[in-house]
C-alpha cells in the first residue's frame, strides 16, 4: 500500500493572468482540470491508500476541481496559509502517513499507462526511493539528475540554474537527464525529516540530497506521455494539438 | 435580568448535566467527540443571528436531524461556534437574548450534547460589552483544549465539522483526529480573523453539505 501527494499549492506565476483567479492545476485541458485528471489517474493505481492534495494559492479552485471529480477515495487536503515549500509539505504528509509516498507535481499532464508503469517498477524495491527522469533540453529542465547508468543510483541533483552555468555548450541545444517531478519515496526514507527545518525548501534541494547521501535514490526513465504545463503556450499546445483522447 | 444574560454571554463553555456527570466521575470519552459548528453547518449561514431566523426551531431539528438526534454512534456531540449576533448591534432586546438562550438549550437537549463552546466577542463589536480580541474565538484551539481539561476525550478519535477554514484550523491546532470542511464559496475566507495566522496549515476532508448521507459516513468512519 502507498499514499499519494499531489502538489498543487504553487502560485503559477508563469501562467500570467490565467492563474489569477484559478490555481494552475485547476486549469482545464479539454473538459477536465489538470488536478482532476491526475487524481482520477492516481485513484486507478493498485495499492493506493490515501490521496493528499496540498493547496494555498486560490485553494478554493483546487477543492472545487476535486468536488467535480467523482473519485473512489476521499481526498485529504492540506491547506497552507502561505506557500510553505514542497519539502515542508512532503514532511508534513510523511508525519501523518506510515506508508510509501508517491509525489507528483500538480501541473503535469500524464498518460495513465506511463504513471502506472513507473509506480509498479518503483514498488519493486521496498527500501530504495525512486525519481522519474526524462531527456530534456537543459534550458527547460526542472533540475538535472546525475546518475550511474549501470546501477541507476543517483549521484546528485543539480539545480537548473547551476547546471546551466556549469555547461560550456549551448544550453539551448544540450539534452540532459531531467527530474520529471514524480517521486516514489519508501517509508523508511521519510522518517528522519522534520518539517520545522524545511520551511520554504524544495524537495529536490532539501529532501533528495539526504536520500542520495545514503545511496537510497535510484533513477527510472519515465515512459509515456508527460507534459509539464509551465506557460500559457504549454496549456494551449496540450489542449489543441497534443494529447486529446490520451487516457 | 439583562445583566444576568450578559454574564451568560460572557461564558465560553456551557456544560450540560451529562458533562458534569462525566467530569465528576473523571471518566474519559474514549470514543472521542464530534465538534460541530452551527451557522453554515447545521443550517445555512445567513450572517450573524442565523439561529434566530429559523422558524419553528424544534420542527427544523426534527425534520433535518432526527437520526442524528437519536443516535450518533458512541461519539458525544459538542458545539463550537463564534456567534457575533449580539456583538453586531449596540442595543439588545431582552426577548432576543432569551430566545437565543432557549434555542441553545433546545439544541443541546436535542443532540444530547455535552457542551456548547462559544465566543460572543468581536474585536470591532458595536456593543462595547462584547468588544474584545478574545482568545476563545476560532481559530483558537483554547475552547477545545479547555474542554479537554474538564474531561479528557480521545483527540485522535474525534471529528470536527465546520464550514470555514478557521474551524478546521482550531481542530488542527488542538490535534483533533479528523477535520471536515463543508464545501462553500466562503470556505477560505479569513476576513475577521484576529489571530496571527502566519505559517498556519490544516489537513481536512471536504463534503458537499452536512446531510444524512455524509453524516452516516462520518459516524461509521474510524477517524
Amino acid at each position: 500500500m502507498f499514499d499519494t501527494l499531489l502538489l498543487a499549492a504553487g502560485a503559477g506565476k508563469r501562467m500570467g493572468i490565467l492563474s489569477n483567479e484559478v490555481a494552475k492545476p485547476a486549469l482545464k485541458v479539454g473538459n477536465e482540470t489538470l488536478i482532476g485528471r491526475l487524481s482520477r489517474q492516481v485513484s486507478r493505481l493498485q495499492g493506493l491508500s490515501s490521496l493528499y492534495i496540498n493547496c494555498s494559492h486560490r485553494a478554493e479552485s483546487i477543492v472545487q476541481a476535486l468536488q467535480e471529480q467523482e473519485l473512489p477515495v476521499d481526498p485529504i487536503f492540506l491547506w497552507e496559509k502561505e506557500i510553505m515549500g514542497t519539502a515542508w509539505t512532503l514532511s508534513k504528509v510523511a508525519e501523518k502517513s506510515t506508508k510509501d509516498l508517491l509525489v507528483i507535481h500538480g501541473d503535469l499532464f500524464l498518460q495513465y499507462s506511463g504513471l502506472s508503469n513507473f509506480v509498479s517498477k518503483a514498488r519493486e524495491q521496498s527500501t530504495v526511493s525512486t525519481i522519474a527522469i526524462h531527456q530534456r533540453e537543459l534550458w527547460k529542465a526542472r533540475s538535472v539528475v546525475d546518475f550511474n547508468p549501470y546501477s541507476k543510483i543517483v549521484n546528485s541533483i543539480i539545480p537548473r540554474s547551476l547546471a546551466r552555468n556549469e555547461s560550456n555548450q549551448d544550453s539551448q541545444s544540450q539534452s540532459i537527464w531531467s527530474n520529471s517531478g514524480i517521486y516514489y519515496f519508501c517509508s523508511n526514507n521519510l522518517k528522519t525529516f522534520k518539517s520545522e527545518n524545511l520551511r520554504n525548501s524544495l524537495i529536490e534541494l532539501a529532501i533528495l540530497p539526504l536520500i542520495i547521501n545514503n545511496q537510497n535514490l535510484r533513477a527510472l526513465t519515465y515512459t509515456g506521455v508527460r507534459y509539464s504545463i509551465e506557460t500559457p503556450e504549454d496549456l494551449k499546445f496540450v489542449d489543441n494539438q497534443g494529447f486529446r483522447g490520451v487516457d | 435580568m439583562r445583566s444576568a444574560l450578559y454574564s451568560l454571554l460572557s461564558r465560553h463553555i456551557w456544560l450540560s448535566p451529562v458533562a458534569l456527570n462525566f467530569a465528576s466521575r473523571k471518566e474519559s470519552l474514549i470514543q472521542g467527540v464530534v465538534f460541530l459548528d452551527l451557522d453554515g453547518t447545521l443550517w445555512p449561514d445567513n450572517g450573524p443571528g442565523s439561529i434566530l431566523e429559523i422558524p419553528n426551531f424544534s420542527t427544523f431539528l426534527d425534520s433535518n436531524y432526527s437520526i442524528l438526534g437519536n443516535d450518533f454512534g458512541k461519539r458525544r456531540i459538542v458545539f463550537v461556534t463564534n456567534q457575533t449576533l449580539f456583538a453586531r448591534s449596540s442595543t439588545q432586546s431582552l426577548n432576543r437574548l432569551l430566545t437565543y438562550t432557549l434555542r441553545i438549550i433546545q439544541l443541546m437537549t436535542f443532540f444530547r450534547s455535552i457542551a456548547f463552546l462559544v465566543c460572543h466577542h468581536h474585536p470591532s463589536a458595536k456593543n462595547s460589552r462584547l468588544r474584545r480580541a478574545c482568545i476563545h474565538r476560532k481559530p483558537s484551539s483554547l475552547p477545545l483544549d479547555r474542554l479537554y481539561s474538564f474531561f479528557p476525550y480521545s483527540k485522535k478519535k474525534s471529528v470536527l465539522v465546520g464550514d470555514r477554514i478557521t474551524d478546521v484550523l482550531s481542530g488542527e491546532l488542538s490535534q483533533i483526529g479528523k477535520s471536515i470542511l463543508i464545501f462553500n464559496a466562503k470556505m477560505f475566507e479569513l476576513n475577521d480573523s484576529i489571530h496571527n495566522l502566519e505559517g498556519s496549515y490544516s489537513f481536512f476532508s471536504v463534503i458537499p453539505n452536512f446531510d444524512l448521507i455524509n453524516l452516516e459516513k462520518i459516524r461509521s468512519s474510524d477517524v
